[in-house]
């Protein structure tokens, strides 16, 4: 069955039907959640609100966007209420809970991937919420522009200017990590060989 | 190059096979091979995408999907209790229209009578004097109502020939305190007054005099004299007309 007579039949109030739209994106809802608050709890909180404000005002959901799109607006003003009364972009994430380890053939290797990992996850939550969000819905739920245009407003061409610039300063982040991490091993080796009295 | 370098740059992550317009695909394919800062840029940022896409956020297990779709189906079903319950609070508030209606009706109300009160069909202060009267007719006994509709009638200058005389009624004299005073002058063939009315305002009448000559002054004032003095000079509520 399609998203939009699922969506006709919830309107009608047909909760197994929204039950199963909810079955349908309950994954992405979920993903996007948790790369805004970088907080597993809290994004299955927001996702579960989500999902019951996109209930309650189905009715109201004209078919002329797709539903996904409008329940990513919705789950993305969730997130973004949720920052805002907490007045900081989440707890930092937890890397052990997020499973790091991956598919690595080495023991080494898979050490070094989770280190890329955590990096990059550090360098995600230092991103202002907006390039977050522009990242996460380009990049991990392959959004067009007009479509992310449509998420977070605005036009397609500003959703364009954003992802680049969200690009720029998360490659910009990751550097400067990189290049902190170079300079405190760097230190630690000159220290090692500074003589000892 | 570093002009085209800051155009394109937006670009770049879309480069070659993204979300591109076909001049901007032609733009960066034959600028960035040849471009070597751009060319980095772009290894740059196809490598933070690659380590996105490698990183996706881990799926939980079903476990979490089984607690997440419990939670969630008390919560739907909660709101749709209270969903059904809606109806009466929507009836309740159709309960209320009429409410709602009392206060456009009570503000037509006001309306109503502000324009009644000071409108076009409010009583008239300092109700028309009509000085003379050459030859009265029996339309001057008619009712009051109709006098003081022919004196606001007359109060309306007019293009047209001045109205008879007779249809103009003969309010008992009052101190003339006219407001604001029209001289509808007719003039007849062969006055030394241009052959055209004219429409003075008693307050512009000096101004109307400062513009004539000291003979057409005074040919109009004597003019004006005689016709009050022969009767052909009919003055009304704010109004005096030669016909």
């Amino acid at each position: 069955m399609t998203d939009a007579q699922l969506v006709s039949r919830a309107q009608a109030g047909d909760l197994p039907a929204f039950e199963e739209l909810v079955q349908k994106y309950q994954r992405e809802i979920y993903g996007l959640a948790c790369r805004m608050v970088s907080d597993m709890e809290e994004a299955k909180d927001l996702a579960q609100q989500a999902f019951l404000q996109a209930f309650v005002h189905i009715r109201s959901f004209r078919q002329d966007a797709q539903f996904r799109t409008w329940l990513f607006r919705i789950a993305i003003n969730q997130c973004y209420n949720f920052l805002k009364s907490r007045k900081k972009f989440g707890d930092p994430l937890d890397c052990d809970e997020l499973n790091l380890a991956g598919d690595e053939p080495s023991p080494e290797a898979d050490l070094l991937a989770q280190e890329q990992r955590r990096r990059l996850y550090e360098a995600l939550e230092r991103l202002p919420a907006k390039q977050r969000a522009v990242i996460t819905l380009k990049v991990e739920q392959g959004l067009s522009y007009e479509e992310i245009s449509q998420v977070l407003g605005g036009t397609a061409g500003a959703a364009r200017v954003n992802y680049c610039q969200a690009l720029k300063t998360l490659k910009k982040h990751i550097q400067t990590e990189d290049d902190h991490e170079v300079a405190m091993r760097s230190s630690k080796t000159v220290a090692s060989r500074v003589p000892r009295r | 190059m570093k002009w085209q370098c800051a155009l394109l740059k937006r670009w770049l992550p879309e480069y070659p096979d993204g979300d591109l317009p076909a001049w901007g695909k032609r733009w960066l394919g034959s600028h960035v091979p040849g471009c070597a800062a751009c060319r980095q840029e772009l290894a740059e940022l196809r490598q933070v995408i690659a380590a996105l896409e490698a990183a996706p956020v881990p799926d939980p297990a079903p476990e979490f999907w089984g607690e997440f779709s419990r939670d969630l189906h008390l919560k739907l079903v909660q709101a749709a209790q209270e969903g059904q319950a809606a109806p009466e609070a929507t009836s309740s508030r159709w309960f209320r229209l009429p409410y709602l209606l009392g206060a456009p009706a009570v503000a037509v109300l006001l309306l109503y009578v502000a324009v009644q009160l000071t409108g076009p069909g409010a009583p008239i202060q300092n109700q028309a004097v009509v000085m003379h009267l050459p030859s009265p007719t029996p339309a001057q006994d008619q009712a009051p109502v109709k006098r003081e509709s022919a004196a606001k009638m007359a109060a309306v200058p007019q293009k047209s020939a001045a109205p008879p005389a007779a249809e103009v009624a003969a309010p008992p004299a009052l101190p003339m305190e006219p407001m604001e005073q029209f001289v509808t002058v007719a003039l007849e063939d062969g006055a030394p007054l241009p052959v055209e009315e004219a429409d003075i305002s008693a307050w512009d009448l000096d101004a109307e005099l400062a513009g004539m000559t000291d003979q057409e002054k005074h040919v109009f004032l004597n003019n004006m004299h005689q016709r009050k003095k022969d009767g052909s000079c009919v003055e009304g509520f704010s109004f005096c007309s030669w016909g």
